[in-house]
């Protein structure tokens, strides 16, 4: 990936299941201090949506950061792509990312570019 | 990678998920990286982040590495670290002891689960005098879900939905899918496929009194009053059978029993059935429309019947509704697999299991008061054995040996295994472990472990039918041994021609050959691949009853006493039980005993399962810590409200038992009128992120379980289906 290529991070947010593999997938792939997260994977509780029940999780990523974790890996998948559970994250190019979304008919989707 | 690691491709064993790692190492022993095996059939790359601590757990400087012995008194504190021929020389020296004086039945052997010592452990036993499972807690485990389906199809398997969609299944050929007391950590490797057979149209029922994950994405999701499982699924048959949803020649031809189950049926109207339950008329009637649109996938996991005192006729109800909505064995239904589960070879494990485990001289514990857990369950009665150390009664038990298991938070009324384990009448306790468990304080003994990275051994316990090589990718620290080592050296001082291995691989090798008739070198198997054996999955063939393939004696038919699927059984009324399915009150409800209730009004359910736990192991571990720092419970806004209670309080969960704390975590996650502990009990302290440990005491849910009453005749342990009461710490 080049420089001028915007870093990215595709959620499927309906497949989630808040395993939170990828939080711990993003700290031994970096050799983060059990403090410092550049992911997180934020277990959410279930809440009202007119009347309905309503479920979902939250990943929240510092992108700035996947940049330069993507560039020392040169091409390999970080340990979060490869180790979520549920094949639902995706971490590269907004451009290839976003196309990789619009693939697909169904689901929530959550694309998080850093311009 | 900028150094040059080496690559081992092996199987992670922290859960039964058996998932496939990549553990990438360094030349100093260190690991370095480990991802999941995206080549693995089954796991396909996803690798959770318990799995991933194993790094952390082979460096931990708090593990215990050397085997350690006891200095002063009992729960002192103080270790000092001894040879393993000392150890060893304890163990068997005490052993021949007791067996001369007391007999082989004063020594037990316990285990825990997942650490792939099943067939050995039953081996030991033999080897020692005594006979089966010895203590392990199965009264509460799968087994009560294997036991009904052995019954009334003859099948010892524990739940039918492809071998749970592991191996080049197809989920797409079920209609319908339910997922009944399932834990989404639980099948954590298997949502994916569930999810992209929902795109392709199928649908999925979720049943669990608490919104788990899989409620996310469930077409349905039904939430009973724990314990009542066994009334929906008769309220689901009335509404088939009214309805005529089932298959008629399959009824016809391969069931017996079916009139009779349609008279009894008649009691659990889905009214009824709603008033058990809690569960809305109309999603009953729903649930069953959905379904009776077979082919439908039922998998039963702990929830339903394992953990309460009526869980062997839940269980019976749930089989019988897998029947009606038969063919059994039919793609996208019910599975048989051609062997599943711990399977047993005889002359792996040396026990007959058609002897008679009641016969006085079979001495096992419980006998009299659990047939059904000695005879079918082949173990002891776990509360039965702690009391025997205290009152000496049926005989006396003078030594436990513990491997992967710590008692005092993994079994119901842990107050009388902590008597137990300080009473003077023990003479010898041994745990097997990775760190100090609140048990092995009060040990004479410690033995240092190997961990899954570490070691060779292997198990096919969720192989499905493929065996899944192992290899050491790092050395053990210092002198930890697996757990099959441990048992040879033990075993052949005993009775060296039970025992004639030189080491652990020699056993594999063994037991491969035993198992499936393979004669495999070393490297045959470590470099092989994945190796296909004759129940390999992947070779499935449909509606074996129609031929032949599920009898001893080659005829069509299942292995029951009719030949046929049995809603009525008879077998179960040997052990005390209705031939047909029916629902009993669990013992301690708001209903079954009102004047408990007065005091202790809420539902006490502590089936919840963490991710990043694996039962109580791992609240030492920082990255599993850091995602569960504290002891929590689960409380639904009305009952917090009610008492005061806000999101994050520190509460006591009471019963008439005993106290336990947790922080409150308010949420619609919660059924009103419940209150869901999680397992793990937070038994241990973590340095780097000081927080504290809770011991057995602090947290453990178990504290609030009684032992008795339980299931009549199989001595299951209420741990989901009990009363409590929640307060704010220190409110009166
Ligand atoms: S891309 Fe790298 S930095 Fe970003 S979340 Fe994944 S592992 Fe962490
Ligand atoms: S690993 Fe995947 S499923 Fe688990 S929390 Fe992360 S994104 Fe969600
Ligand atoms: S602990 Fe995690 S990685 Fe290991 S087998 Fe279980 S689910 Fe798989």
């Amino acid at each position: 990936m080049g420089n001028t290529e915007k870093t990215a991070m595709l959620v499927r947010v309906d497949y989630c299941i808040g395993c939170q593999s990828c939080q711990i997938a993003c700290q031994e792939q970096n050799n983060l201090d059990i403090e410092e997260k550049w992911l997180e994977a934020v277990r959410r509780k279930p809440k009202m949506v007119e009347g309905q029940v309503r479920m979902s999780h939250a990943i929240h990523q510092e992108l700035d950061m996947c940049a330069k974790c993507l560039a020392r890996l040169d091409g390999v998948q970080p340990m979060c792509v490869t180790n979520c559970s549920l094949d639902c994250l995706f971490v590269g190019p907004a451009d290839l990312l976003l196309k990789k979304m619009q693939e697909n008919s169904t689901g929530k989707w959550q694309l998080t570019i850093l311009l | 990678m900028s150094e040059d690691l080496k690559m081992t491709r092996t199987v992670c064993m922290g859960c039964h998920d058996r998932c496939g790692a990549l553990v990438y190492s360094n030349d100093e022993n260190k690991i370095v990286k480990i991802t999941g095996d995206p080549d693995h059939p089954f796991s396909r790359g996803a690798f959770c982040g318990s799995g991933m601590s194993q790094r952390f757990i082979h460096e931990d400087k708090d593990r215990v590495i050397y085997p350690l012995r006891r200095v002063g008194e009992r729960g002192s504190g103080k270790w000092e670290r001894i040879s393993w021929d000392e150890a060893m020389e304890t163990i068997i020296n005490k052993t021949k002891e007791l067996q001369e004086k007391y007999g082989p039945e004063s020594i037990v052997v316990g285990q825990g689960t997942s650490r792939t010592i099943n067939d050995w452990h039953c081996r030991i036993n033999h080897t020692i005098g005594t006979h089966g499972w010895g203590l392990a807690p199965l009264h509460v485990c799968l087994n009560p879900l294997i036991l009904p389906n052995a019954l009334t199809m003859g099948v010892p398997q524990m739940s039918g939905g492809d071998v749970l969609y592991r191996s080049d299944a197809n989920p797409e050929e079920s209609n319908t899918i339910v997922l009944w007391g399932v834990s989404a950590m639980g099948i954590i490797q298997q949502i994916k496929y569930i999810r992209k057979a929902q795109e392709k149209g199928t649908k999925i029922i979720s049943i669990e009194p608490r919104l788990n994950d899989l409620a996310m994405f469930a077409d349905l999701h039904i939430r009973p009053r724990p314990g009542t499982d066994g009334a929906l699924a008769l309220a689901f048959m009335y509404i088939i059978i009214k309805e005529e949803l089932y298959d008629k020649e399959w009824i016809e031809k391969w069931t017996y029993g079916f009139e009779e189950l349609k008279e009894r049926v008649e009691k659990y109207s889905p009214e009824r059935a709603s008033e058990i339950s809690g569960v809305p008329v109309e999603q009953i009637y729903t649930a069953a429309r959905m379904m009776g649109n077979t082919p439908t996938a039922v998998w039963p996991m702990l929830g339903p019947n394992c953990m309460h005192s009526n869980a062997i006729q839940n269980g019976r109800a749930l089989a019988c509704l897998q029947g009606l909505l038969g063919p059994i064995d039919q793609p996208g239904g019910f599975l048989i697999s051609p062997k599943t589960g711990p399977h047993f070879d005889q002359s792996v494990t040396l026990w007959d299991m058609g002897m008679d485990m009641l016969a006085p001289e079979s001495k096992v514990i419980g006998a009299d008061e659990y047939p059904a857990f000695a005879q079918l369950g082949g173990g002891q009665w776990p509360h039965g054995v702690f009391r025997a150390v205290l009152t000496e009664k049926p005989w006396p038990v003078k030594m436990f040996v513990f491997v992967a298991s710590d008692p005092l938070m993994c079994y119901e009324d842990p107050h009388t295994i902590a008597a137990a384990l300080q009473s003077p009448n023990l003479e010898l306790t041994v745990v097997k472990d990775f760190y100090i468990t609140p048990t092995a304080k009060y040990a004479d003994i410690i033995l240092p472990t190997e961990s899954w990275a570490e070691c060779e051994i292997m198990d096919e316990e969720m192989g499905c039918g493929v065996i899944m090589p192992t290899a050491r990718a790092v050395d053990p620290p210092g002198e930890c041994k697996n757990d099959w080592e441990f048992l040879l050296s033990w075993g052949k001082a005993l009775n060296p021609e039970q025992w004639p291995w030189e080491d652990s691989r020699e056993m594999l090798l063994w037991r491969i050959k035993q198992m499936h008739g393979l004669e495999l070198t070393w490297d045959e198997y470590a470099n092989g691949g994945l190796i296909s054996t004759e129940f390999d999955v992947r070779n499935r063939v449909y509606l074996k009853h129609e031929k032949g393939l599920l009898r001893a004696d080659g005829q069509p038919g299942f292995e029951t006493q009719t030949g046929l699927f049995e809603f009525y059984c008879q077998a179960m009324t040997a052990f005390g039980y209705d031939a047909l399915p029916d629902y009993t009150e669990p013992a301690e409800t708001p209903y079954s005993t009102p004047s408990v209730a007065k005091d202790y009004p809420l539902v006490f359910d502590s089936g919840h399962r963490l991710y990043s736990f694996f039962h109580s192991a791992w609240t030492n571990i920082p990255q599993q810590r850091s995602l569960y720092p504290n002891p929590f419970a689960v409380i639904h806004p009305e009952d917090a409200k009610e008492r005061g209670i806000v999101d994050g309080d520190w509460i006591e969960i009471i019963s008439p038992r005993g106290t336990i704390k947790a922080k409150a975590e308010v949420s619609l996650e919660a059924l009103k009128g419940v209150v869901f502990v999680p397992r793990p009990g937070w038994k241990h302290e973590c340095d780097e992120l000081g927080l504290p440990g809770y011991d057995w005491d602090g947290a453990g849910p178990n504290v609030l379980v009684p032992a008795e009453p339980c299931d009549p005749s199989y001595g299951s342990s209420p741990m989901r289906s009990t009363l409590c009461q929640v307060r704010k710490e220190g409110a009166k």
